[in-house]
C-alpha cells in the first residue's frame, strides 16, 4: 500500500487552520445562536404584543356591536312594534291581518336597520322565545330550543343583558355567524327581545393588518368546527382557505394553532399551513372560542441573524485565508530551506558537487545548512581521492590485464611450442595424473590425448625394459623431486597396438615460484633409429677398437719379448729405442681406451656398478701404478687419509679412472722436485677427494674451458704432447653420472687443486652395457 | 707337477699374437698348444686336454664363447680354467663369459706378457 505523503506546507496549514478555526466555528456559532435566541424571544415578545392588540380590536368591535344593538333596541319604533306584535298575538293569531299590518309597518324600517348595518338577519322575539318578526321573513317560531342560543336567550332573561354568542358555522351559507341578544324594555317591563344575526366579516380587517409582521408574518384566527379547526379568517399565503382549511395536521404541523384551540398561550417553532417553518405565539379567545396566533417565517425572523450569520461568514473567510497566507509564508520560511536543502541533496547525490545549500534563514536551519555544505565540502574531498584511488586501481587492473595477456600469450606460446615440439612430452601433477600429453606423444604412444589426460601416467603408458632373454619388466618409475631422473637404457614404451617401442628420456621436476614441487615434466623420443645407430656405433667401435687393439697388443708384447731379452741380448741403444717404441705403443693404447670411453660416456651406454669400497686401497694402487713416473720426476707425494674413513658404495673401475686421471694430470703438469698431496676424508655427507699439486697451474682464462673434450692448456702443450685432452672430460661425466661433484682451484705456476667429492651414501647405481676402460 | 707337464692352449686367430704367446709361454716351460679358431680350439682342448685354455672371442667359423660353450657341456671341459683374452670389453660379453665360468677376462691391450704369465701361474698353483 502507497503511503499518502503531505508536504510539509500542507501539514502545517491543516494543523494552523485547525488551531485557528475551530474556535472560530464556536465563536460563530455561539454568536448566531444567541442572537437567534434573542430574537426568536424578542419576536415572541412582539407576537404576544400583537396578540393581544388584535385581541383588543376584535373585542372592542364585538363589543361596539353590542352597544349598537343595545342602543338600537330601545329605539321607541322597536318598543311599539314589539308592543303591538305582543297584543296582537294575544287577541288575533299572528297569522290575523292585524298581525300583518303590524308587520308590514315595521318591515321598512327594521329592514333599513338590517341593510345598513350588515346585519343577516333581525329578529324580533317574545319573551317566550317566540318569533314575533325576521327581516328574512322567518316568524312564529321558537327561536332556539336548546344549546348555546338557548342558554344566551336564558341568560338575558334573566339579567336583561344584551348578549353575544359565539360564532357558528353554517353549512349553507359557508359563513360563520353570532348571535347578539337583547332585551327590548318597556317602562322597566320585558317586553321582548331583539336578536340580531351578525357575521365576522368585519374582523378580517383586523387579521388582515399585516402592519409590523414584515413580509410573511400574518394573524390566524381558528375555531372548532366539530372535531376539526378551520381558519375564520383569510390567510395571508392562502386567500380562498378560509372556512376551507381543515386543520388536522401531524403534531409539528400548524402546532400554533392547535395549541391555541386548546386554549393555551405560548410560543414556539413549527411548520405553518404551507410546511414552512415558522416562529409563532399563539393565543385562546375565549369569548369567541378562537384560536389566535401569529407567526412568521422563521427566515424572516431570523433574517438578521442569518445576515450576521452571512457577515460572520465572510469574516471567517478573510481570516482563513489570513491563515492559509501566513501559515503558507511561515512554512515557507521553514520549508524553503528545507526544500533548497533536500534540492541540492538530491543535486549532489546525483553527483552535482558544486551545488551549495547557502541557506540563509538566519535560523537551526542556516546551521543544519552549513553542516551540510560542509559536509558536502569533506564528501567532495573523499569522492577526489575515491576517485584518484579508482583512477590508480584503473591503471593497475589495466596493467594486470596487460600482465595477463601477455601471460596468456606466454602460455600460449609456450603452450604452442610444447605441444608442437618435436619430443614426446606429458606433465604430470603430483599425484602422477597427465595433464598435458602433447601431438610427439601421441604419435610415438597411439593414444589420444583424451584417452590419457586425467589419468594416472602409467594407466595406459608402459614403459619397460627388456633384459637379454628378452624378458620384459615395468620401469619402476622413481621421480625425483630433486633433478632430472633419465629412462635406464633400452627402456621401452608399448604404444596402443602394443608394439615395444624404444624410447630414451626422463622426467623433470616442475616447482612454482615458491619452489613447491607441482608436478614432473617426462620428455621422451623415439630412439628407434638411434638405436640402431648405436647398435651400428657400438659394433663400429667394438671392431674398430678390436681391430686397433689387436696390432697394438701384437706389437706391445713383441717389444716385451724383445727388451726382457728374451730372444737374445739387445745392446742398450737397441733397448733405448725399442723401449721408445714400447711407450709409445703404450700411449695409443691408453689413447684407444680414452677414445672408447668417450664414445661410451656420449653414448650413456656406460655401467655404474657400485660394490663396497676402500677409497685408500684404490688410491694406493693407482699410485703405485704411476710410482715410476713420480719418482723419474723426483716429486715429494704425501698421502692423507682419514683414519675412519667409511666404506662405500662405488664403482671400482670408475673410481680407479677417476684417480689415474687426476693423479696422471698431477704428474705429468708438475715439474721435478714438485709437490703433490692425495687427501681423503670424509666431510659432512660425503668423501672428499683432493688432489693437490705445485703444478704450473691452468691460465685464468682458460679454466672454464678445462673440462671441455679435447681442449688443452695453452701452459701446457709445448711441456707434454702425450695428452689427449679427454681425461677431464671423462672424469667429469663419471663423477656427475654418480652423483658426486668435481671442482678445482688453481693458478699459473703455482699449482692446482682438483676436488671429488663422492656421496658417502655411494655412488648411484647405473645400467648400461658398457665398461668404462682403465 | 713341473713346468713341463702344464699345458697351456692358446686359442687365437690372428697369427702374429698366436705367436708370441706361443712363444713366451714355452720360453716359461709350459707346454703350449695352440689353434686358430674355436672348431681346432676345441678339437684340440678335447685331444690334449690342456691345463687352461687362453681364449680369444672374435675368430673366424666358431668364435670364443661358443667354443667356451661346447667346452662346457664336455665332461671333462667343464673344470678346465679358461681366461678370455680379447679386445672387446663390453659387459655383454663379460657378463657371458662369467656365466659360462671363465677364471679370467682380460684385454689384451692393457696387459703385458708377464702380466699374463702371471695370472695363468697362479691360477696353476705354479710358484
Amino acid at each position: 500500500m502507497r503511503k499518502i505523503r503531505i508536504n510539509l506546507t500542507t501539514k502545517f496549514v491543516i494543523l494552523f487552520l485547525a488551531i485557528s478555526l475551530i474556535p472560530l466555528l464556536i465563536a460563530i456559532y455561539v454568536s448566531y445562536d444567541s442572537s437567534r435566541r434573542v430574537l426568536e424571544e424578542e419576536t415572541t415578545y412582539y407576537f404576544y404584543g400583537i396578540i393581544d392588540n388584535k385581541t383588543k380590536r376584535i373585542e372592542s368591535y364585538f363589543s361596539d356591536q353590542k352597544k349598537e344593538i343595545a342602543t338600537l333596541v330601545r329605539i321607541p319604533t322597536i318598543i311599539e312594534a314589539t308592543k303591538k306584535f305582543n297584543e296582537t298575538r294575544e287577541k288575533n293569531k299572528t297569522n290575523s291581518s292585524a298581525y300583518q299590518k303590524i308587520d308590514d309597518e315595521i318591515r321598512p324600517i327594521l329592514s333599513y336597520f338590517k341593510e345598513s348595518s350588515n346585519y343577516h338577519d333581525l329578529m324580533l322575539v317574545a319573551v317566550d322565545g317566540y318569533v314575533l318578526f325576521s327581516a328574512n321573513g322567518g316568524k312564529g317560531e321558537i327561536f332556539s330550543e336548546e344549546g348555546e342560543l338557548k342558554d344566551l336567550f336564558n341568560k338575558s332573561n334573566t339579567l336583561w343583558e344584551t348578549e353575544m354568542s359565539s360564532f357558528q358555522y353554517d353549512q349553507t351559507d359557508k359563513k360563520m355567524y353570532a348571535y347578539i341578544i337583547a332585551p327590548i324594555i318597556e317602562e322597566k317591563n320585558l317586553i321582548g327581545f331583539g336578536i340580531f344575526k351578525i357575521d365576522h366579516q368585519d374582523v378580517y380587517e383586523i387579521t388582515q393588518d399585516y402592519t409590523g409582521l414584515g413580509n410573511t408574518g400574518e394573524t390566524l384566527l381558528a375555531a372548532r368546527y366539530g372535531d376539526n379547526v378551520i381558519f375564520v379568517a383569510p390567510l395571508r399565503h392562502d386567500q380562498e382557505a378560509t372556512f376551507k382549511k381543515i386543520i388536522s395536521g401531524p403534531d409539528e404541523e400548524e402546532k400554533e394553532i392547535l395549541m391555541a384551540m386548546q386554549g393555551r398561550r405560548g410560543w414556539g417553532i413549527t411548520t405553518d399551513y404551507r410546511k414552512e417553518r415558522v416562529l409563532a405565539a399563539w393565543s385562546y379567545l375565549p369569548a369567541f372560542q378562537w384560536g389566535i396566533a401569529v407567526k412568521m417565517d422563521l427566515s424572516e425572523v431570523l433574517a438578521v441573524a442569518d445576515d450576521l450569520e452571512k457577515r460572520l461568514f465572510v469574516i471567517s473567510l478573510v481570516l482563513l485565508i489570513m491563515i492559509i497566507l501566513v501559515t503558507f509564508l511561515t512554512v515557507r520560511s521553514v520549508s524553503g530551506p528545507v526544500k533548497k536543502l533536500t534540492y541540492v541533496a538530491a543535486e549532489i547525490s546525483r553527483g552535482n558537487f558544486a551545488l551549495r545549500a547557502d541557506v540563509k534563514s538566519n535560523d537551526e536551519i542556516e546551521d543544519l545548512g552549513q553542516s551540510f555544505d560542509q559536509m558536502t565540502n569533506s564528501l567532495l574531498k573523499s569522492q577526489e581521492k575515491l576517485k584518484d584511488k579508482s583512477r590508480e586501481l584503473e591503471k593497475n587492473l589495466r596493467i594486470l590485464h596487460e600482465e595477463k595477456q601477455n601471460a596468456v600469450q606466454a602460455k600460449e606460446k609456450l603452450d604452442a611450442i610444447l605441444y608442437g615440439i618435436g619430443e614426446g612430452v606429458f606433465v604430470v601433477d603430483q599425484e602422477g595424473r597427465i595433464n598435458v600429453f602433447n601431438r610427439e606423444a601421441q604419435n610415438i604412444s597411439g593414444f589420444g590425448a583424451e584417452e590419457v589426460v586425467g589419468k594416472k601416467y602409467d594407466h595406459n603408458l608402459k614403459f619397460l625394459v627388456e633384459d637379454k632373454n628378452k624378458k620384459t619388466s615395468n620401469i619402476f618409475w622413481n621421480f625425483n623431486p630433486e633433478r632430472i631422473a633419465n629412462f635406464p637404457a633400452g627402456a621401452l614404451l608399448m604404444d596402443k597396438s602394443g608394439k615395444k617401442i624404444p624410447v630414451q628420456g626422463g622426467s623433470a621436476p616442475l616447482k612454482d615460484n615458491f619452489g613447491e614441487l607441482i608436478g614432473y615434466a617426462v620428455v621422451f623420443r623415439d630412439v628407434t633409429k638411434e638405436r640402431e645407430i648405436d647398435r651400428a656405433k657400438t659394433e663400429f667401435v667394438s671392431l674398430a677398437s678390436h681391430q686397433l687393439r689387436t696390432p697394438l697388443s701384437t706389437i706391445n708384447w713383441y717389444a716385451e719379448m724383445l727388451l726382457d731379452e728374451e730372444i737374445g741380448k739387445i745392446n742398450e741403444n737397441q733397448k733405448k729405442y725399442l723401449h721408445s717404441l714400447y711407450e709409445a705403443s703404450n700411449r695409443m693404447v691408453q689413447l684407444v681406451n680414452a677414445l672408447l670411453n668417450v664414445s661410451r660416456i656420449e653414448l650413456g651406454t656406460f655401467a655404474i656398478d657400485p660394490e663396497p669400497i676402500d677409497f685408500k686401497e684404490v688410491a694406493d694402487s693407482v699410485i703405485n701404478e704411476q710410482i715410476r713416473q713420480i719418482e723419474g720426476k723426483k716429486l715429494k707425494l704425501s698421502r692423507e687419509y682419514d683414519p675412519n674413513l667409511p666404506v662405500v658404495n662405488a664403482d671400482p673401475k670408475l673410481l680407479r679412472i677417476i684417480f689415474q686421471n687426476l693423479l696422471s694430470n698431477s704428474v705429468k703438469y708438475t715439474p721435478e722436485q714438485g709437490k703433490i698431496s692425495i687427501k681423503i676424508k670424509k666431510q659432512d655427507k660425503n668423501i672428499m677427494i683432493s688432489i693437490i699439486d705445485t703444478g704450473y697451474g691452468i691460465p685464468k682464462n682458460q679454466q672454464m674451458r678445462i673440462f671441455t673434450k679435447l681442449f688443452r692448456a695453452d701452459n701446457v702443450l709445448e711441456k707434454d704432447t702425450d695428452g689427449s685432452g679427454l681425461g677431464l672430460y671423462v672424469v667429469k661425466s663419471i663423477v656427475e653420472q654418480a652423483g658426486g661433484k668435481i671442482w678445482f682451484e688453481s693458478e699459473e705456476n703455482k699449482g692446482t687443486s682438483f676436488f671429488v667429492s663422492i656421496p658417502a651414501s655411494g655412488m648411484q647405481k647405473k645400467r648400461g652395457n658398457k665398461v668404462l676402460a682403465s | 707337477m713341473t713346468m713341463q707337464e702344464k699345458k697351456v692352449l692358446i686359442v687365437e686367430d690372428e697369427a702374429a699374437l698366436r705367436q708370441v704367446i706361443f712363444d713366451k709361454f714355452m720360453r716359461e716351460g709350459f707346454q703350449a698348444l695352440e689353434a686358430k679358431n674355436g672348431e681346432e680350439g676345441l678339437a684340440m682342448a678335447v685331444k690334449k686336454h690342456p691345463d687352461i685354455i687362453l681364449l680369444d672371442i672374435v675368430m673366424p667359423k666358431v668364435d670364443g664363447l661358443t667354443m667356451l660353450k661346447s667346452l662346457r657341456r664336455d665332461e671333462w671341459g667343464k673344470k678346465v680354467p679358461v681366461i678370455i683374452l680379447t679386445n672387446l670389453n663390453d659387459a655383454e660379453n663379460v657378463s657371458r663369459a662369467i656365466e659360462s665360468g671363465v677364471y679370467d677376462f682380460l684385454v689384451k691391450s692393457d696387459w703385458k706378457l708377464n702380466g699374463l704369465v702371471e695370472r695363468v701361474k697362479k691360477k696353476l698353483n705354479i710358484v
